[in-house]
Parts: C-alpha cells; structure tokens; sequence
C-alpha cells in the first residue's frame, strides 16, 4: 500500500544545500566565542564518512542477505557499544570489558530474537532489512542505559562504602550490603526508559516512525512498530542495566563478603 | 588484572569453600565452641598489602603485627595516623583478608568462620556511626533474614538503657538525633548481637567534646557490666585509661611498643611516646582511615 515512488531521492547538490546548516552553528560558536568550530569541522567530516561508509558496508550486506554477513555487523556493533559503555565508567574497573560485552550481548540477543522470532515475526531472521536497524535501537539503548548504570553503581559504591561496611559487620552478606546500591543504579538507568515511554509521539516523533513515514509507510503502521519499538527498548534497558549492574556489583566483593575498598 | 589481584582470587576460591560448609553448619555454629583459657583474639605475623593500580607496586598497610588479647580484657591500638589501626580492626572481623599470617579467634582461625557468623560474634563501631533510613527502632533490628535473635521491645528498651538513651527515642527518625546518641544507638545496635568481643574504632573522634564523654562513659560502663573483650581504636587518653587492658603502639603498619595497664606491669616504666599520649599529648595527626 505504501508507494516507494513518492520518496525524493537526495542529489549530492541537495545534500551540499544541508550543510549551510553548519555553517550556522559555526557562526554561533564564532560569535559567542564558543572555541567549538574545530570539532564541528571534525564532526561534520567524521559524519559524511562514517555514514557513508555504513552506507556502502548495508548496502552490500543487504544485497548479499547472508546470516553470517549480519552475525558479523551485529559482532561489531556490540563490540563498538560495549567499548562505549566501558569508557563512560568514572574509574576503570578491571574487567569492565568482559562484563559490558555480557550484559550487552545477553540483553540485546534475548530481546532481539523474541522481536524478530515472535513479535514481527520476521523469515528468514537474518532478512537484514528488519534485523540490523531493530538491532540497533536495542543495542543503543542497553549501552546507555548500562553506561548510567555503572557509573551511578561506581559513585553510590564509592560514597556508601562505609554503609556498606556497617551493614557487612552486622552480618550481611555482600550481596544483601550493596543491594541498596544496585537498587539506586537501576532506577537511575530506567527512569529515562520510563520518562519516554510517558510522552512519545507527544513532544517529538521518534525516529524510526519519523523515516517509516518519511519513507511512505501510513502512519498508523508506523505507530504499531513504534510501540514495539518502546517496549522493546524497555525491556532492553532493564535487561542490559541490571545484568551489568550485578555483574560489577559483584567485581568490588569478595566470597568472604568483603568490599574490596581499594578498588573503589 | 594485576598479578596480586589474581593470587587473592585463588585464595578466595578456597575459602569459599570454608564459608560453603560453615553456611550449611550455620545454626550448630552460633554454640560458644571455645575454650575459656583460649584468648579472645591471638595476632600472629598480620601482614596487608592492597594491590597498587595498573603498573603501581602494591602498597604495604601491615607488616609483621602479632599481639593477643585475653578473653573480657581490652587492647587499644593508638599511632599516628595512617599508621594501619583501622585495617587491624578489620583484620579481626575479617572485612579485609590479610596478605599474611593469622588472626585466631576463640582459638580458631577466623578463615573457619562464615564471615557472617564471625561478625555478629565480633561487632565493629565504626568512627563515623551509620544510620540506616528509619526509625531508631528500624536501625536496632536490622539484620539479614532468618537469623535469630531476641529484638522484643523489652530487650530494645534494656539495650537502650545500658547505652544511656531513653526507650522513647524508639520511634525517632534516626536522621534526626545528635551525633553522640547516634553513635550510642550503633553501640546498642551493636550489644543486640550479643557479640563476645566489641571493636571499636575510633568511637569518638567525629564527636563534640561533651558527647565524646558520654560516649567514653557509656563503653567503659559497659566494659565493667558485660565483661566484653574490646580492641579500640581511640585518641582519648581518658577511654584508654578507663579500658585498661594492653597499649599497642603502631607506626607505619608495625607494633613499635607494647604496654600493660594493669596487673603487675601497670606501675612498669611506661614508654615515652605512651607516655607522652596518656599524659594527654596529641598523637602526630589525627587518623584517618586505613
């Protein structure tokens, strides 16, 4: 039902039209002495490129619509989201890595293969078109929100470590002394989830129902995959923050129910 | 990972094997299996490093400490600071696991305890008192589920009473008290436990003078009442006085100087530095943790 021929394909000549709209935030940065005209001028080439090479790089995968082809995108797009994640800790915690790529991967594959496999009931689930951008939003969303999470984790850790020592020489185990701690983190990884879901479609349209509808689809398809959309970026969100959450919490104690101070 | 850390990790495996048979043991465990000639705490050659960072070489806290404590005596560690009080301390209630050598409690090696049951039988005071969100009532019964204990209102208005607070503070917000009757509510949080030895660390120092002697009255009190064994942590002449007990002078994680209160040795010539702190002098900077 939808009509593909009403989409305007971009020019490069309309395309070079879009970046006058740079040269208006240059302009600001110029006059209110912002000094962010040098990393503008980077972000804009580092757009282009980037872009256009994950143009090129879908473009081929879409043609070629081999399940490895696409294990391999989704390898690397957990790869680049878990070094993300990592670098927005406050303080290196060892083993970091290995536990965001877990967290990540579990979260994002659970809640990928009940949308693709359930849900949209997508086949082949490999059919790149559906797989690589739903992917995507989920990923984005677990590193988020486990980025948020980790960092709340870390500072909460640092600051209530003496709580957390009153509560272990009272006989608490380790797990029971920090759970106040990992509480506090996951709230403040879900409640931007939580906050959206309350005014989407309200303030703004989101972004895969804005280039559905751009794309020719009726809105009221586009409404539908939005809130699959929603619910599935929850579930990622929770999913991603409590599994990375509990498996760091874990890293800063010991089996004798001891806080490893020294790595706070 | 560094190379310290991942010997810890080792030795932690093993222990956790110790703490599995303790947990399924747990009530048979909570029977006083001691020796009463046995002495409370036996130190012997506690040494601590903490794993320096990334390519930092570990850092010494403890090295080479041993001293004993006999059961319903007091031992009051005192040094300057940074000089590893606190970390002996928490050595003996194992919330740090020491590099090195052995703390025996009751005579046994605390590794043979579940770390849980080791600390409600050892309570630790910590300097700054820790409120939990409630009310004072709320802060006295809190303990994990399933582990006994006598927390009925009458046992809270005794314990309550033995620390110098009134009952009626029970259903006090405990962010609303003074710092004294806060740190008085950790030490009857503490006593609800029925622990047989109290560590106390530093219990005074974030007080005001008039609350420091209130605080200093009520544990010397309880000392005299309960025949608890103590180990503090203080820079109050006055409570190391009313304690009694052994003085351990520790200087950059080692025993400098050891002094008997009381016996024969008490009249023994004191060393100069312990001297100079029960004369009333302040120690060379006031301690931070460690």
């Amino acid at each position: 039902m939808s009509s593909t021929a009403s989409i305007i394909d971009l020019s490069v000549w309309q395309l070079a039209m879009a970046l006058v709209l740079v040269a208006a935030i240059i302009v600001v940065s110029v006059r209110q002495s912002l000094g962010l005209e040098r990393d503008l001028a980077i972000g804009t080439v580092r757009a282009i490129v980037q872009l256009y090479a994950v143009g090129l790089i879908l473009a081929a995968v879409f043609a070629a619509a081999r399940w490895y082809w696409i294990l391999l995108i989704l390898g690397v797009m957990t790869g680049v989201a878990t070094q993300a994640a990592v670098s927005r800790l406050g303080k290196p915690l060892p083993g970091a890595a290995w536990i965001a790529a877990i967290a990540l991967t579990v979260s994002t594959a659970a809640t990928l293969a009940y949308v693709i496999g359930v849900v949209v009931q997508v086949r082949p689930w490999y059919e790149p078109q559906y797989i690589i951008p739903i992917a995507g939003m989920i990923l984005g969303n677990s590193m988020t929100s486990a980025a948020l999470a980790g960092d709340r984790l870390q500072s909460d850790l640092r600051a209530r470590s003496d709580e957390i020592e009153a509560r272990l020489a009272l006989g608490f185990s380790g797990r029971e002394a920090v759970q106040p701690m990992v509480r506090a983190s996951l709230r403040a990884a879900m409640i931007p989830t939580v906050n959206g879901m309350m005014t989407v479609g309200l303030v703004q349209l989101p972004g895969m129902m804005t280039g559905q509808i751009l794309a020719g689809s009726s809105p009221l398809v586009a409404i539908r995959y939005q809130m699959v959309v929603v619910f599935m970026q929850g579930a990622a969100t929770a999913l991603g923050s409590l599994l990375f959450v509990r498996l760091a919490a874990g890293r800063y104690l010991t089996p004798a129910h001891q806080l490893r101070r020294y790595m706070l | 990972m560094s190379g310290s850390c991942r010997r810890c990790v080792r030795k932690f495996g093993g222990m956790t094997i110790l703490h599995k048979e303790a947990r399924v043991r747990r009530d048979r465990v909570a029977a006083p299996d001691y020796d009463e000639n046995d002495p409370i705490f036996e130190v012997d050659h506690l040494s601590l490093d903490y794993p320096g960072g990334r390519g930092h070489p570990a850092v010494e806290i403890l090295n080479d400490v041993s001293f004993r404590v006999e059961r319903g005596h007091a031992l009051t560690l005192v040094g300057p600071s940074g000089s590893g009080k606190s970390s002996v301390l928490r050595c003996l209630n194992r919330l740090v696991e020491p590099t090195s050598g052995t703390v025996r409690f009751s005579g046994h090696d605390t590794r043979s305890f579940d770390p849980r049951e080791l600390r409600r039988r050892v309570a630790l005071v910590m300097q700054t008192p820790v409120m939990f969100e409630g009310t004072v009532r709320d802060n006295l019964c809190i303990r994990p589920l399933g582990v006994p204990g006598d927390f009925s209102e009458k046992r809270l208005a005794t314990t309550l009473d033995e620390v110098g607070l009134e009952s009626k503070l029970l259903d006090r917000e405990a962010a609303t008290l003074s710092g004294g009757e806060k740190q008085r509510v950790t030490i009857a949080r503490a006593l609800l436990r029925d622990p047989q030895a109290l560590l106390l660390d530093e219990p005074t120092s974030a007080l005001d003078p008039p609350n420091a002697l209130l605080v200093v009255e009520t544990i010397s009190r309880l000392r005299a009442a309960r025949t608890l064994s103590i180990v503090a942590v203080t820079h109050q002449p006055d409570l190391v006085r009313r304690l009694g007990g052994g003085l351990l002078y520790l200087m950059k994680g080692r025993v400098e100087a050891f002094q008997s209160l009381d016996g024969s040795d008490a009249g023994a010539a004191l060393d100069a530095r312990l001297q100079a702190f029960l004369a009333g002098e302040k120690m060379a900077g006031r301690s931070g943790r460690t």
